[in-house]
């Protein structure tokens, strides 16, 4: 029930020749809006590649983050990166923010929940030295089977968090530096269980130390 | 049935189908009975769009057309590609001010909960406006005849999206169960964006905050069969991957 009207015929290769001509050209737009028009020209290419033609990297743990989680570096260039993450069967991939930039998440491999979370004010209001509580609402919660796409735009969405399901979960993450300056180093956030207010999805978050 | 001020024209686009930006479409009087979407099967591309709109939305729905034409007319090698049409679409309409789109231009249907209709119509391609009151509902159903860019524009509205998880029995079958799995949920808040292709995501449910909420279907229309209204079991079959017991029901809002 996953699959397109129109079959997946692009491989990783032939993904990023046929989107980086364009997107390097909308990646010097720094405007949510012109991020939002990057991920969509991103998204739109990634719908059509086939999981299976990415190959599932060595992974290694990364400072800070849990060690039933992976990463790989898979693609290294302008305007983007690709960055394989694999999840051992229920583990958590703990919230981040991107607030240097944007993602794209191609999932490959296995089931995942993703929770989508931005800041409730402003993230250059915020303190990025981490200290003290911050308020985030969530936007999303989204289950992945190979060849789903979830995007962290900016500041849209800008948080995400990856819980596995019983066979593990593994993804790209075509992570770009859409606003540079932004960039406070790695961040992960802890996000209370229940919200402060439902109807609006508002949770207390705080840093964590990573 | 009345024209609209503002007729201009565009050069014709190179598969042969013709849009006139802002053009007259005589089809107002189509939207008289539910489910109304189902009335603009089979129209073709040479009519335009109704509606009085700003500069803003007029960029968006020459975007829109050209997406259209790309992607859905035709695309490499015939074929649709409704994923990237999705993604391209709905970024473009997350660009929009929500209050740069059309209002409703008439109720095509109306309760004391919830009105709707249509607010932009450009053949194939078209803007619905669901206005819900505070707390409504707008019931489960699938479109899997279109595909859908769903945008908050006033308001804030939770929302879930289902798609098949087995195989369904017919739809005048009201009693026998089928599995659905919950692939997404969120709310919606001005200016952002869900959206649904045939085959992912393709039954959706809004629920409207203690404001109430507007909201805005730009829909794809491909042909197929009429939607249909459904009902969910209050709990899941399986938790993470969201499967609920189904049932089709009476076309109801």
């Amino acid at each position: 029930m996953h699959t397109g009207i129109r079959e997946r015929e692009l491989t990783w290769a032939e993904f990023t020749e046929e989107v980086l001509p364009e997107a390097r050209t909308l990646a010097t737009d720094a405007s949510a809006a012109g991020i939002e028009r990057y991920l969509g020209v991103l998204a739109a290419s990634a719908s059509r590649v086939d999981p299976a033609s990415i190959a599932r990297p060595q992974f290694s743990a990364y400072p800070g983050y849990p060690d039933d989680v992976g990463f790989a570096l898979s693609h290294r260039g302008s305007p983007f990166l690709g960055v394989q993450f694999w999840i051992e069967p229920g583990a958590f991939l703990p919230f981040h923010p991107h607030p240097g930039g944007s993602v794209c998440t191609l999932f490959l491999e296995g089931a995942a929940r993703v929770s989508n979370f931005e800041f409730a004010e402003p993230m250059d209001a915020l303190d990025w030295e981490k200290k003290g509580d911050v308020l985030v609402r969530r936007t999303r919660e989204q289950l992945l089977h190979p060849g789903d796409i979830n995007l962290v735009a900016n500041p849209r969405d800008n948080i995400h968090g990856f819980r596995a399901g019983p066979k593990g979960a593994r993804g790209i993450d075509i992570t770009t530096g859409n606003r540079p300056e932004n960039r406070h180093g790695d961040s992960l956030l802890e996000i209370a269980g229940a919200p402060r207010d439902a109807t609006l999805g508002v949770f207390e978050a705080h840093w964590r130390d990573s | 049935m009345q024209p609209l001020a503002n007729r201009t024209t565009s050069p014709p686009i190179d598969d042969g189908i013709r849009y006139g930006r802002r053009h007259v479409l005589r089809v107002a009087g189509a939207f008289g009975a539910l489910p109304f979407l189902h009335t603009l099967s089979g129209r073709g591309p040479e009519h335009g769009s109704l509606g009085a709109q700003s500069d803003a939305f007029d960029a968006f729905a020459d975007a829109w057309r050209d997406l259209h034409v790309d992607y859905m007319g035709g695309g490499i090698e015939g074929e649709p590609m409704e994923d990237a049409y999705l993604y391209r679409l709905a970024a473009e309409a997350r660009g929009l001010a929500p209050t740069a789109v059309p209002p409703m231009m008439r109720k095509a249907f109306e309760n004391e909960r919830l009105s709707t209709g249509p607010a932009w119509v450009g053949g194939a391609i078209f803007a619905v406006v669901v206005e819900m009151a505070p707390d409504s509902v707008l019931t489960p159903h699938d479109h899997p005849g279109h595909v859908v860019v769903t945008m908050g524009l006033r308001g804030t509205a939770s929302y879930a999206h289902y798609e098949l998880a087995d195989e369904p029995p017919p739809k005048d079958d009201r009693a026998s169960p089928f599995l659905v799995r919950e692939t997404r949920t969120g709310i919606l808040a001005p200016g952002c964006t869900t959206h649904l292709s045939r085959t992912r995501d393709n039954m959706h449910t809004f629920r409207a905050g203690p404001e109430g909420a507007t909201l805005v279907d730009f829909t794809t229309e491909i042909g197929g069969p009429k939607f249909s209204m459904l009902t969910l079991d209050a709990e899941p079959e399986d938790a993470f991957e969201g499967l609920y017991v189904a049932r089709w029901s009476e076309v109801k809002f």
